[in-house]
């Protein structure tokens, strides 16, 4: 009898401690007290906020949630961090699928819409009105794909960038290239890089400029010819449109043509370096990337400029940015939607731009100019307004992963690596993704 | 009570124990292997984004969208090519390793400890050091090239060679623990074999292939049966260093199962691609033990 009882106990013991060990699958070990159990008892309310970034970006949302909790003093907010972007929509949607979703989350510009059309996600416009959200503060170009101008707020962005080009003051100077201006053409870019190339193999040479190759330059070129990538029915990607190859043609040339301004995607991964690792050691003389660059480029402090990307025919491009949602079944609407308030507020706004990882989502903040780095000349305010204010949004369709991140990415890879033309590259991909589209 | 009743009680006790015991493994293997297993068989019926309802499609993910992947079909074929470079040289690279291990030679179990420590290490370590020793300007591998005047190529950046690299990696990895069995199993054949037909005038080679290799014969069907399970299985390696790439060449069919699962949210299809796989590998399987297995000899003498 007593060794029925102590193995009996011994057992219950480990199957008790097992199932205790697993019951918490969220990352934050406070969150299995998050959903609402404290609402009855005290007046305090415990949200969870899910993001990613770097650790310096987590700094900020400590910031911004102690100045918060500071201003609500009866909403406990509990970050959840999560350091790469990448797998970050899985475990969202994994977790809204479990019944167990954060209360606020970051959404990347090109996933709002698939969120969307999964039907997750809580329309914040009612909420918005009570609160008399100030829309007209907004750039709008970020309010387009949230849903406001069909009557729906699915999204609040919480910061946005155009795409750029960095410069290097002294570089420029020792060239004796004028500097960038912010109206300044395809013509004038080739003409500058190619007087900032220097010869010598793809080790030891300047380069005019360092090209990145993800959708964000490739979709600002083709903006900037003004190219249009969806059709107006929204059945079919307009590949074949002969402003896009033009457009892509151009980018490529940058690395190939008379011997390239630009690394090849194989010179790059050859030296080491990121395109800001070698604007920053002065391997090239100008970088392309959103205003997230800027918080890297402490360095050269005081010796770079920025000027809107290249034009051809449009000034205006789209914008990348990050959004904050809530999903549908969230315990505490009015609460999460304080804090995503709050985040779009100036105090938040201030916080958030204040390390340059990102441009602020209203017109109020960037005009007031706080949020440049030392060292930031004032004429910057301008230049991140104007394109702030007057970028287009790009369509970002709900199976944008499948066709734009996979198929268009992995069909123009090839071409970007000078094996195959762009054109072929365009048209194997259209047929591609409209088959996608059409199922 | 009668004996034979109190007998049959107390073993019906001492089996009731034993369930016991065993619970907690099978509640276990239940929740986490068996549910699963049938889940995903129902789910490779459906169209399912993880958060609205399945969808029920019956066979048309198989026949249907399979059919017609393009994607898949590459995947497929990847795995094929990886698993062709990867089996027969890792076992055999294994078996050199483990007869050359197989002698009391000095230091010989720091040699073993060596070659075997791959094994314990993550991945994730493995691949990010590869990646540098493989890295095309900077990477050591062309730096000892180019100073014997050879250049150096794109080893994970060229399409021609990245699945060559992946597949030299994984050998790199799994080769520690292909040799332990394999000198397992070396360590089990009776020296007086050897004795013996050394005096019958016997050479190395002979040796080799008529005393040990039989010998061995139940130690490298383990191997094989585990080299091609994990060939067809290799995910993380290909996660961590090419992703798939340069454009499709190192694409495996579970990396397109994932794809399909965490990226484009496609579970159904996932599923109904991992079910594809695990068949494939089912009857691959079965295929190497009927050729393999009857000529497997299980005694010693």
């Amino acid at each position: 009898m007593r060794k029925t009882t102590v193995s009996l106990s011994l057992i219950l013991s480990l199957l008790l401690t097992t199932a205790c060990g697993n019951s918490n699958d969220s990352k934050s070990p406070a969150a299995s007290s998050a959903t609402g159990s404290n609402a009855s008892e005290t007046k305090e309310v415990n949200i969870r906020f899910a993001f990613w970034g770097t650790p310096d970006e987590k700094l900020v949302q400590e910031k911004i949630k102690a100045a918060f909790e500071q201003e609500h003093p009866n909403i406990k907010v509990t970050l959840d961090h999560v350091s790469s972007a990448n797998d970050f929509p899985a475990s969202v949607l994994t977790q809204i699928a479990g019944g167990n979703a954060p209360d606020v989350f970051y959404i990347g510009e090109a996933l709002v819409s698939s969120f969307v059309k999964k039907n997750v996600l809580l329309d914040m416009l009612p909420l918005a009105k009570e609160n008399n959200v100030d829309f007209d503060d907004f750039f709008p170009a970020l309010l387009d794909p949230m849903g406001y101008n069909d009557g729906h707020m699915w999204a609040f962005p919480k910061d946005a960038t155009p795409y750029m080009i960095y410069y290097n003051k002294e570089l420029f100077d020792k060239a004796n290239v004028p500097y960038p201006t912010n109206e300044w053409t395809w013509d004038d870019f080739d003409k500058a890089a190619k007087a900032l190339t220097s010869e010598g193999n793809s080790k030891s040479k300047q380069y005019g400029f360092a090209q990145d190759l993800w959708w964000g330059p490739l979709m600002t070129s083709i903006y900037k010819n003004g190219g249009k990538l969806l059709s107006d029915d929204g059945k079919s990607m307009r590949l074949d449109d002969p402003k896009i190859s033009e457009a892509l043609d151009w980018y490529k040339s940058l690395m190939y043509k008379d011997g390239g301004v630009s690394p090849t995607p194989d010179g790059l991964q050859g030296t080491g370096m990121s395109t800001v690792d070698m604007f920053l050691a002065g391997k090239a003389a100008m970088v392309s990337g959103g205003r997230w660059v800027s918080y890297s480029l402490e360095p050269l402090a005081g010796k770079w400029g920025v000027v809107p990307f290249p034009q051809k025919t449009e000034s205006s491009s789209p914008l990348l940015f990050v959004t904050l949602a809530m999903p549908k079944n969230t315990e505490h609407p009015k609460e999460a939607f304080e804090f995503i308030k709050f985040y779009v507020s100036q105090t938040a706004q201030e916080i958030n731009s204040s390390t340059g990882l990102g441009m602020p989502v209203l017109k109020s903040v960037t005009n007031s100019g706080k949020w440049l780095l030392e060292g930031e000349p004032q004429d910057h305010v301008q230049v991140f307004f104007d394109q702030l204010n007057n970028a287009k949004s790009l369509p970002f369709h709900p199976l944008w992963s499948k066709t734009i991140d996979e198929i268009f990415m992995r069909e123009i890879d090839p071409a970007l690596r000078n094996l195959i033309s762009v054109e072929d590259a365009l048209g194997k991909a259209k047929t591609e993704i409209d088959k996608v589209l059409n199922q | 009570m009668s004996k034979s009743k109190a007998n049959k009680k107390k073993s019906m006790a001492e089996s009731a124990y034993g369930y016991l015991f065993i619970a907690p493994n099978l509640l276990g293997m239940l929740v986490f292997v068996i549910v699963p297993i049938f889940t995903s068989l129902l789910m490779s019926f459906t169209d399912w984004d993880l958060i609205n309802a399945p969808r029920w499609v019956g066979l048309s993910n198989f026949t249907d969208k399979m059919v017609h992947d393009q994607q898949f079909w590459v995947s497929l074929k990847n795995t094929f090519v990886f698993s062709l470079l990867t089996i027969p040289l890792g076992i055999a690279v294994a078996f050199v390793i483990a007869l050359l291990l197989n002698q009391s030679i000095r230091g010989v179990n720091l040699y073993r400890a060596a070659i075997f420590l791959p094994v314990g290490i993550s991945m994730i370590s493995i691949s990010v050091i590869w990646r540098w020793i493989l890295n095309t300007d900077l990477g050591i591998l062309n730096y000892v090239l180019s100073l014997v005047n050879l250049q150096g190529a794109g080893w994970l950046s060229d399409e021609k060679y990245a699945l060559f690299s992946v597949s030299a990696i994984s050998i790199w990895k799994s080769v520690g623990f292909n040799m332990v069995i394999l000198l397992a199993g070396l360590k089990g054949v009776p020296s007086h074999l050897y004795e013996a037909a050394t005096i019958d005038g016997a050479g190395a080679w002979r040796r080799m292939t008529r005393i040990t290799l039989p010998l061995i014969t139940p130690s490298l069907f383990f191997v094989s049966i585990m080299s091609v399970i994990g060939s067809f299985q290799v995910f993380d390696l290909i996660y961590s260093t090419t992703s798939g790439g340069p454009g499709d060449s190192t694409r495996v069919i579970y990396y397109w199962v994932y794809q399909n699962g965490f990226k484009f949210f496609e579970m159904g299809y996932a599923s109904a691609l991992a079910w594809v796989v695990f068949i494939m590998l089912f009857a691959v399987t079965l295929l190497q033990m009927k050729f393999f297995g009857n000529k497997v000899n299980y005694e010693m003498d």
